[in-house]
Order: C-alpha cells, then structure tokens, then sequence
C-alpha cells in the first residue's frame, strides 16, 4: 500500500506512505479525487463538476487537468489509459465552486528524513561490539 | 521461557529462549499476565531470541545493502523490520512474528517500553482493530484517546493525569477496538522527560530507569481497558491555562492517521478507515495543554465528562 485515503465529509486526507507527505483535498478538490479514484477519467471529472455546480464544462477543464497532473506529481495517483469516460458518482460538495487544489504537509517527511539508516558490514547483520561486559 | 496474556480479550503468548530478553522485553506486558496458559492457535503469538546468550545467529539476510529504507524497512520485504542500529530484526507472521534481537543489553528503552509495537500492529489489523500512535487516559472507564506525533505533548500529559488521580491506559500507542469503541492498553510502561518532574513530583517514586535524561516509569492509575468516548488532539501551547474547543472529524484524522501510518506500526487502509470512523462517530476536541499540571489533569477530567 503505497497511498491511504479517506473522505471525511468534504475533505479527503491522503497520505503517501513512501514519502511521509500527507495531504487535505477540500470541497471540490474532494469531489474530483473521489471520481479519478473511481476511475473516470478527467474530462467527465470536469463535466460532472461543471453540471453540479452550473458551469460551462471548459471552465472546469483546464481546472481538473492541473489538478488532476499535481496529485499525479505528489505520487497520490497514477494515469490510467483505461479511465472511464463516465464518472461512477457524482459531486457532493454543495458549496460555491472553486479551482481544486492541494494543501500539502510535510512535517511528516521531515521525521522520515531524520531516519538514519546506519552502516552494515558485508554479512549484512551488525557484529557484536567487543567490549568488556 | 513462556509467558501468557491477554490482550483486548485475545489470548497472547510471548516465548522467549532465554532469561536475557525475557527480563528486557516481558515487563511491559505485567498487566496483561492471566498466570495460567490461554493461547491458542488463535491468539497472537510472538517469540523471540537473542544472539549473545543463544549463541544461535540469524540466517544470512537475502537482500543487499541497497534495499535498506528508511523507518526500519526492507525494500521488497513489506512484514520485516529491521532496526540495524539497534541490532533487532522482526518478521511478522500470520497472528505474531518473530523478533531477533542481537544482544538483550543493547535493546533502547523505547523499545523496552514498547516491545514488539510492529508485530502487534500487524496481528491489531488483521483482528480489525488498530495500534494508533496516541496517548489514553479516563475516568472511571471512559477515556479519551489523545493523538499526535511524537514530541506534540501525550506522554507528558498522560502522565501529567495519572499523576492527578486519573486512569492511565497509554501515552504513545493505543489498541482501540471499534466495538463499544473500546481502548485497550497495549503496555505497562511509560517515559517521562526530566524536566517534568518538577511539576509532577509524585511520579519520582514510579521511576524504573533512567537512560540519558528520560526515564522509564511505572504509570499509577494503569487501566487495562476503558470505553473510548472521545478524541482530545493535545498542543503545548506555554499559557497557564489549559483550554479546549470542538474540531471536525477531519481535525482529529489529521492529528491520527499520517503519524500512525507513517511511523510504521503496521496500519493499513482498515486503520485509516477505522480511524475515520471514529473521528464521525466520537467528539473531537483540540486540547490547548497549559503549564499547570493541575490545570491540565482537570481539563482532562471535564472533557470526559463534556462526552458522556
């Protein structure tokens, strides 16, 4: 399991367990992940948000696209040539529409990184110290 | 040497070849002891060896220096983890593991605190419960689960309330079961900075050791199991006073699910959700910690009674 995730109301944290990097996806940034995750592809993404929220499809496009290529960057998703061309359901987030976005924590990564991964010899398994005990 | 357990009411065998791991590793699960044998196949089940009282090695690893991550992982071996600096290896298995430990006497005491805490998230997943990286504390059976990532301030508070008089189940890993929900208290041991005694002075007398200015405690009050009843995410805030406010789900998913999952206790996608779940279905607090002790235990206590 490289990635877990979990939609809480309108938000969705989702954490990249190679990278310790988390991420809260909000509102329609929650929607558009719950739909590339079931499959549909990014144009019907952006066509299922235009409709809920009374936008012309072309606004939404280029939105869905940018958003869709950075989770893509962040290691949350991987493109799939079979995607759907029709989402499995539908938008919930019933507030104004906004561009979705990413926000990104990284504290976690931090304290990976800290991780010292230490010297071992050829036999792979430390040799005991030589000391008096 | 074998020892049997309970644990959130499943049997638990730890087997260990020799006295040396044994005295290390078995006190942290005292309160778990039936005295007679429960196991089953069942149970969870652990053994363990080390090297230098065995004189019996580990077999030759079959992966290469490349394959060394970080967090004790090996690349291309998801149940293993090896912690080289300290020279302990574990394998988990279908309900337990194993564990080899190079020499009983280099063990740290976090793991002393901790045995096992890889192992033991794996066997929680696979029951359907989850090993979350919180602290717990309650009053007369009901608790409060208290997330957060390392050096957020749950030992320290746990403490801070054992030391009041409350009921101590954790202060860094937690096995919740979502029937009821339930917390369970996976150890016995706790450890406390050595600035904290001056405003927990009673705690001096509950020392066990003391390695590098951190000492390993026997926390009062210990309870092994209580009704969870809400979520409290502790922050040190340096005011006097202690003060909390209600957060979303979403708040205490954050303070929960990248530490425990990204710290490496065997979590899974089921403790990710379970950990939703909980956060839907329990009050969620932020608890702003002040620096009166007194303060901090009384907080505490309101809260749990605020979730009732």
């Amino acid at each position: 399991m490289r990635v877990a995730h979990e939609r809480v109301e309108d938000e969705v944290i989702a954490i990249n367990l190679a990278t310790g990097t988390y991420f809260s996806l909000c509102d329609s940034a929650a929607d558009a992940w719950s739909l590339l995750i079931d499959g549909a592809e990014v144009a019907s993404v952006s066509a299922a948000l235009a409709e809920a929220h009374g936008l012309d499809a072309a606004e939404t496009l280029m939105d869905v696209r940018v958003y869709a290529d950075a989770l893509v960057d962040a290691g949350l998703l991987i493109e799939d040539s079979d995607a759907s061309a029709l989402p499995v359901g539908r938008p919930t987030f019933s507030g104004a529409y906004l561009p979705p976005t990413i926000e990104r924590y990284d504290d976690m990564e931090e304290l990976l990184l800290l991780d010292p991964i230490h010297e071992v010899d050829d036999a792979g398994w430390p040799v005991i110290p030589v000391q008096p005990r | 040497m074998q020892h049997d357990y309970q644990l959130a009411g499943r049997p638990f065998r730890l087997r260990f070849a020799g006295r040396a791991l044994a005295d290390r590793l078995a006190p942290a699960f005292g309160h778990l002891s039936t005295g007679v044998a429960v196991a089953d196949s069942t149970g969870l089940g652990i053994d363990a060896w080390d090297r230098l009282s065995t004189g019996v090695a580990a077999p030759r690893p079959p992966w290469t220096q490349a394959d060394y991550l970080p967090r004790e992982r090996i690349n291309g071996f998801d149940d293993l983890r090896y912690d080289i600096g300290n020279g302990l290896l574990s394998v988990g298995r279908p309900r337990g593991g194993i564990l080899h430990a190079l020499d009983a006497d280099l063990i740290p005491p976090w793991v002393v605190r901790m045995p096992f805490r890889h192992l033991l998230g794996s066997w929680a997943t696979g029951e359907g419960l989850a090993l979350i990286h919180a602290a717990a504390v309650g009053v007369d059976g009901d608790c409060l689960l208290l997330p957060g990532t390392s050096g957020s301030g749950k030992s320290t508070t746990a403490l801070t309330a054992a030391a009041h008089g409350l009921d101590f189940l954790a202060d860094d890993l937690c096995l919740i079961d979502p029937t009821g929900p339930t917390a369970h208290a996976p150890y016995a041991l706790a450890k406390l900075e050595a600035d904290a005694f001056d405003r927990l002075p009673t705690l001096r007398d509950a020392v066990l050791s003391t390695t590098a200015g951190q000492s390993l405690i026997a926390p009062p009050g210990l309870r092994k199991s209580a009704r969870l009843v809400g979520i409290a995410v502790p922050r040190v805030t340096g005011m006097s006073a202690s003060l909390w406010s209600q957060v979303t789900a979403s708040d205490a998913l954050r303070a929960m699910a990248p530490s425990t999952l990204i710290e490496g206790n065997g979590g899974s996608g089921a403790t990710m959700r379970l950990m939703r779940e909980l956060g839907e279905t329990l009050p969620c607090f932020d608890l702003a910690l002040g620096t009166d002790p007194i303060g901090v235990a009384s907080a505490l206590e309101s809260l749990v009674a605020e979730c009732r």
